[in-house]
């Protein structure tokens, strides 16, 4: 089957974002791969606001531009995605409120697009008693058209509204049979998608943020303090809903700075402590970050970017903030940078970075963008065997009792081999000691020398070194011997494996490399693969190719072409495609 | 049983001779001794500047952290282990200049935390500029003409932001500021005492003298009642050149954040064993 593609589009408020959940967790549920993103604009009624879905059946994880179905609750969606439409597609509006533009029913008929101009307002008014019901009777239509299990979407809708009432559920129902009957009765003759697939399987639908929620609270993440802030406010939501059943304490802080210091308390007193933001709330977090490197606190803070600078676009996507967080904090703060690139890695990076923080006692950032964060995917269950959880070294009192019966003093900062020296959590007979922002000796004491300085410099350097084993190596995708390499990272890696088996559908050998850790850079791991690499090509979206940049100053390896995307909008498969060969005639060209 | 010297760190303070910060520590020391805490169960929190070095210099758990955020560390910390006693510490300047937002927020949560603020009125540590309670007209190397702005009454901020315990101590009064911070440390709620502090380095207004001869007790005063907040407001604002009163000036209970947060209804976030969290039922919330 080609893979199928809806758009749906109308003002924010008007139920759109629902509407395309009903729709994605119904294919989800049948058994089919389902892609969402949607784009809304930053503010809570009007504007125009879309969702796409992509549904097929092999794993597909970014957007199709072309669309068989656009559903229209605006003049804007029309006039923005009307020429995206499909030869044999659809187009579903209310003639009542929204129209074509002149002279496009012919265009639409040489396409043999079926124009389906239905009062779906007066019809919900009339027919079903709320005119709300007008996006369910579209989804009906939706649902008539390519066979889909009405019983499926039945119970989404009452997955989806159940809560609401009884009554909700029934009009709900009784406007998916009307949309159904509507479009068997009038249009479903030549529609050459079916997705009458009805199979039970066992997978979830999750938006990249969720992924990650899973991850953390599989790993024991105690302790949330956070600001909401686009695209991120996810987080804060999901463990704020889970709050009770799992034992977390989730605090909505005054301010960024404050979130950032209360995870370090709770961090410092032996909870997993965790914080969501994006590029603006990260840099409030900024001298924290620095703080948690300086006491060797274990935190871990989740940066979900958008365009900035500033206010930027704070609804859209973009990989900008790299640089901000790999840098974060003056003076060379040890921390972790993960990349994750997809549903599966925000779930597994979101468990592993508690390990590797209360291990390495060390600030965990995870970034991605706002593409991989608040986009849906039809997701396996996640995988929870060969998880272990791994807190690091923590003395009890039952350890200082034994080394004061050695004649061990304990010194909280000890040099040691690895550069971890054990913890002792507030509340523990023994191991007083005072965490301290200022340089200090092994005991965590003020201390101005130059030696102590020096060495303790290197200390905390040192868990870098220790903790590259564990880190997250940087992944090749498609066949070894390509003769184009497309590096890239976090949201923008689906785009570019599906364009790299596009391309070598094409007769172009093409993979994938994507980078998985930002610090410490994994450089022997990159520069061998690179070294191996015929023609690397790099993908990211932000101006200044801030991931080109890292892998030049790690690796000596200058990537020279570049497809970039500062346009606040993702990149899909088909963007790296046509990119490609634009570079591809003139090579050494950089396109943006 | 815990005694003062149990409360002795191996490295010395080196505030300058007669800094009101040695008064402070005493105080602190001989409370925690007087309640009969142990050590190991306390958290100093502080931000940056003379006093917040008292974390130093106290045998206890302490946290010395960022200029001005002693209080959303001591949030974490509480949260995350409410069986601990934290204590919050740091100058004026950290605490009502570059941290006023936390002070507020830090009120209305009500945590079980104690706050106190050692109000030198201007940043010694960085030498002697002016700080968000020094007099209108004072003088300091970032403002030689004198402060144009009218000073922050911590009081008068704390009593309008909800806190439930608000205290007035005086460093050279090393008995009364035991007193009230063992008042504070008991009380269930956020408690704030600001300490008149000399710094007798760079302040040569708010001297020791200066004071002396002003101080009065309100608890020796006829009729004070601390549950009464329109007497402490009127009280938090009597001026100088005349007399200035400390002691407690108003108490209230209320309930604490920790007691309804819904996180903690199960156990304590530092203890709970993690190592097998079942997320099935999580799971299949997104089927």
């Amino acid at each position: 089957m080609k893979d199928f593609n809806l758009l749906i589009g109308g003002p924010a408020g008007s139920g759109i974002e629902k509407s395309g959940k009903v729709l994605a967790l119904s294919f989800t549920r049948a058994g089919y791969h389902v892609f969402a993103n949607g784009e809304y604009m930053s503010q809570i009624r009007g504007g125009n606001n879309f969702t796409r879905i992509r549904v097929g059946e092999t794993r597909r994880e970014c957007h199709l531009e072309k669309v068989s179905v656009l559903i229209a609750f605006d003049q804007q969606t029309i006039k923005e995605h009307i020429r995206d439409i499909e030869e044999k597609g659809v187009i579903i509006f209310d003639g009542e409120g929204v129209s074509l533009p002149e002279g496009y029913e012919s265009r639409l008929a040489d396409k043999k697009i079926q124009i389906i101009n239905e009062p779906l307002k007066k019809l919900a008014t009339e027919e079903i008693g709320n005119p709300l019901m007008e996006n369910v009777i579209a989804l009906g239509i939706v649902c008539g058209l390519v066979d889909f299990s009405a019983k499926i979407m039945k119970g989404v809708l009452h997955k989806i509204f159940g809560a609401k009432s009884a009554e909700i559920i029934k009009l709900n129902e009784k406007a998916l049979d009307l949309g159904i009957k509507l479009a068997k009765e009038k249009w479903t003759n030549d529609f050459p998608y079916k997705l009458d697939k009805a199979e039970e399987r066992d997978r979830l639908l999750v938006v990249g943020n969720d992924a990650l929620c899973i991850g953390a609270i599989k790993a024991g993440c105690k302790f949330v303090g956070e600001y909401p802030m686009t695209p991120s406010s996810s987080v804060l939501h999901f463990m704020a809903a889970w709050a009770e059943k799992y034992g977390i304490v989730v605090k909505h802080t005054e301010d960024e700075i404050a979130a950032v210091n209360s995870l370090i308390g709770a961090g410092f007193a032996g909870a997993r402590a965790m914080a969501a933001t994006s590029g603006g709330g990260f840099a409030l977090m900024t001298e924290g970050i620095g703080l948690a490197s300086m006491n060797e606190v274990p935190i871990v803070v989740v940066n979900v970017m958008r365009p900035g600078p500033a206010t930027g676009q704070p609804t859209r996507t973009e990989m900008g903030d790299l640089r901000q967080i790999i840098h974060a904090g003056q003076g060379d703060p040890v921390k972790i940078v993960l990349l994750p690139g997809d549903p599966y890695e925000c779930f597994e990076f979101g468990f592993m970075a508690f390990n590797l923080a209360e291990k390495y006692q060390v600030p965990i950032i995870i970034g991605y963008d706002k593409y991989l964060g608040e986009s849906l995917f039809a997701v396996d269950r996640f995988n929870e065997k060969g998880l272990r959880v791994e807190r690091g070294k923590v003395l009890s009192e039952k350890d200082l009792v034994k080394m004061k019966e050695r004649g061990e003093e304990y010194k909280r900062y000890l040099f040691t081999e690895d550069g971890v020296s054990a913890r002792t959590l507030p509340g523990t007979i023994g191991g007083i000691h005072c965490a301290t922002s200022d340089e200090h000796n092994e005991y965590g004491e003020i201390f101005e020398s130059a030696e102590n300085r020096k060495a303790m410099v290197e200390k905390r350097m040192k868990k870098l070194k220790s903790a590259i084993s564990d880190l997250p190596r940087a992944l090749m995708f498609g066949k070894t011997d390509a003769e184009v390499t497309f590096v890239t990272w976090a949201g923008a890696k689906s785009a570019c494996v599906e364009a790299a088996e596009i391309l070598q559908n094409e007769g172009v050998r093409a993979n994938v490399l994507q980078i998985r850790t930002a610090w410490p850079f994994l450089s022997e791991d990159v520069t061998e693969i690179l070294n191996g690499c015929k023609r690397p090509v790099l993908v990211e979206s932000n101006f200044t190719a801030q991931m080109g940049g890292l892998i030049a100053e790690s690796t000596g390896i200058v990537i020279k072409e570049k497809i970039l995307k500062y346009d606040g909008r993702p990149i899909n498969a088909e963007f790296v495609v046509s990119e490609f060969k634009k570079i591809n005639s003139s090579p050494g060209r950089k396109v943006r | 049983m815990t005694n003062l010297k149990d409360l002795q760190t191996k490295d010395v303070s080196n505030w300058c001779p007669g800094c009101g910060n040695f008064g402070i520590q005493i105080a602190m020391k001989q409370a925690i001794v007087n309640l009969k805490l142990d050590p190991a169960k306390i958290v100093i929190s502080t931000g940056i500047g003379c006093g917040s070095k008292v974390n130093q210099w106290v045998n206890t758990y302490g946290f010395a952290g960022l200029h001005g955020r002693s209080l959303p560390v001591a949030m974490g910390v509480k949260l995350a282990n409410p069986a601990l006693t934290v204590i919050a510490s740091g100058g004026d300047g950290d605490g009502y200049g570059i941290g006023v937002g936390h002070f507020i927020h830090s009120m209305r949560r009500n945590l079980n935390v104690t706050y106190i603020v050692q109000n030198n009125q201007l940043y010694a540590l960085t030498l002697g500029q002016v700080s968000p309670t020094s007099a209108k007209g004072m003088k300091g190397p970032s403002t030689p003409k004198g402060v144009i702005e009218e000073p922050i009454n911590p009081l008068r901020l704390a009593l309008s932001s909800d806190c439930t315990f608000v205290a007035r101590g005086f460093a050279g009064d090393v008995p009364h500021l035991t007193k009230l911070i063992e008042q504070a440390i008991s009380h269930k709620g956020f408690s704030l005492i600001d300490v008149f502090q000399p710094c007798v380095t760079f302040n040569k207004i708010n001297t020791y003298e200066f004071f002396k001869e002003r101080v009065y007790k309100l608890e020796d005063l006829d009729g004070y009642d601390t549950g009464n907040l329109g007497m402490a407001f009127e009280k938090a604002g009597e001026e100088e050149g005349g007399k200035i009163p400390i002691g407690l000036f108003y108490q209230v209970e209320k309930p604490v954040y920790e007691d309804s947060d819904p996180g903690l209804k199960n156990g304590t976030p530092a203890g709970s064993d993690v190592s097998n969290v079942d997320i099935g039922e999580l799971m299949e919330e997104f089927k």
